[in-house]
């Protein structure tokens, strides 16, 4: 993959999730016990988001008694109702990628979740997701989207930026503006996020290029790719494990 | 969907379930009265037989794109002065040129900002 470009390294303290909870005397933490505590967060996000609703249909009716009455001059209420509905966007748009993460036992179905996350609510024109194989310390590409033509090769863990996050399981942002990229050009990504799984790298979500009319990742983006981080890798590794049963099911004994 | 009197009608055409679900939790607090399809042809069809308020539509879906399903809805009477919001990936002139050209009323950029969609559907259909 060649050099990596420089960018920023972040690695930042976040609240409590799956990868927050304690580990077993092993030094593990059971599956399981992460995607309960997955679970735990989509549903405490759908709960504020339920809240806001609330506080959002009382402000609007505030806002109507307060127009109806003359009183239009009442700009702090008007600013309140407007901050609030942003609020509810972006905690609708968490919601809903931590929701679709959840919705299916199916390998393909969780990356097109990831997909369509990343396409649809970051705004991405370019993307790819690679596994990591620790046997042989190799990062494959599972799943991409965008220029047909690009050409993705294996990665060795550790090498260019993509390889590094492997490696470390930091996130990689270098937000220079789409334009200025190739298309399809890995050593060049915008951002590399890990898939993490027990605090380790399952794979790692490339984004290689923004849509055309957004220059930057925004405060929302960075929230949706940490959730990512945490909550996808999880999905994958629950989905292989389903296989996995599954298929040992329909050996004969 | 059971129409409620008074309440305005949405359509939402998009074959992506991601952006659907984004796009009902953002007006579901609007009181609309929200119906979905899944691609261009059964965005047409729901549309004849509900006859949405607004629709908003996508650009790239399987079956019938929306540009397409926007020229099949002007065509028809009964849906030709439906407002249609075009949702699309692609911010350049051209695609907006080509949501004009097929008829849409408006249109609005992914990724979606709830504020400018809001703002966008309650400037015609009414607070």
């Amino acid at each position: 993959m060649g050099k990596a470009p420089r960018g920023t390294r972040i690695s930042k303290a976040r609240p409590k999730t799956a990868r927050d909870i304690p580990a077993t005397p092993g030094g593990l933490v059971p599956v399981h016990t992460q995607a309960a505590a997955v679970d735990g967060e989509s549903q405490r996000l759908r709960h504020r988001v339920a809240e806001l609703e609330k506080k959002l249909e009382r402000l609007q009716t505030e806002l109507s008694d307060a127009v109806v009455q003359g009183s239009v001059g009442d700009r702090l209420l008007a600013q309140q109702f407007v901050a609030m509905e942003l609020q509810h966007g972006d905690l609708a748009s968490l919601y809903v990628a931590s929701t679709r993460l959840q919705a299916t036992l199916k390998k393909q179905e969780v990356l097109a979740a990831i997909r369509e996350i990343v396409i649809n609510l970051i705004g991405v024109e370019e993307m790819a997701v690679f596994e990591n194989h620790p046997r042989t310390s190799t990062l494959s590409l599972i799943d991409y989207y965008g220029n047909e033509r690009a050409n993705h090769s294996n990665i060795l863990v550790g090498q260019g930026a993509i390889g590094r996050v492997a490696l470390t399981g930091d996130c990689y942002f270098h937000d220079l503006k789409g334009t200025e990229r190739e298309p399809g050009n890995a050593n060049m990504p915008t951002a590399c996020v890990p898939l993490k799984v027990d605090g380790v790298a399952w794979g790692v979500i490339v984004i290689l290029r923004l849509l055309a009319q957004k220059d930057r990742l925004v405060a929302l983006d960075y929230q949706l790719l940490d959730l990512l981080s945490n909550q996808a890798g999880i999905a994958l590794h629950c989905a292989e494990l389903s296989a996995e049963r599954s298929a040992a099911r329909e050996i004969p004994a | 969907m059971s129409k409620n009197r008074g309440n305005k009608t949405i359509l939402l055409v998009d074959d992506s379930e991601t952006v659907l679900m984004l796009e009902r939790m953002i007006l579901k607090g609007g009181s609309y009265e929200l119906a979905t399809a899944k691609d261009g042809k059964e965005g047409v069809a729901r549309a004849l037989a509900l006859r949405p308020d607004l629709i908003l539509m996508d650009v790239i879906m399987p079956m019938m794109n929306g540009f397409d399903a926007i020229r099949e809805l002007r065509r028809r009477p009964e849906t030709r002065s439906i407002p249609i919001l075009i949702v699309t990936t692609k911010g350049e002139e051209e695609s907006m040129e080509t949501g004009y050209l097929s008829g849409c009323s408006d249109y609005i950029t992914k990724p979606i900002d709830s504020l400018e969609l809001l703002t966008k559907i309650r400037s015609f259909l009414g607070k």
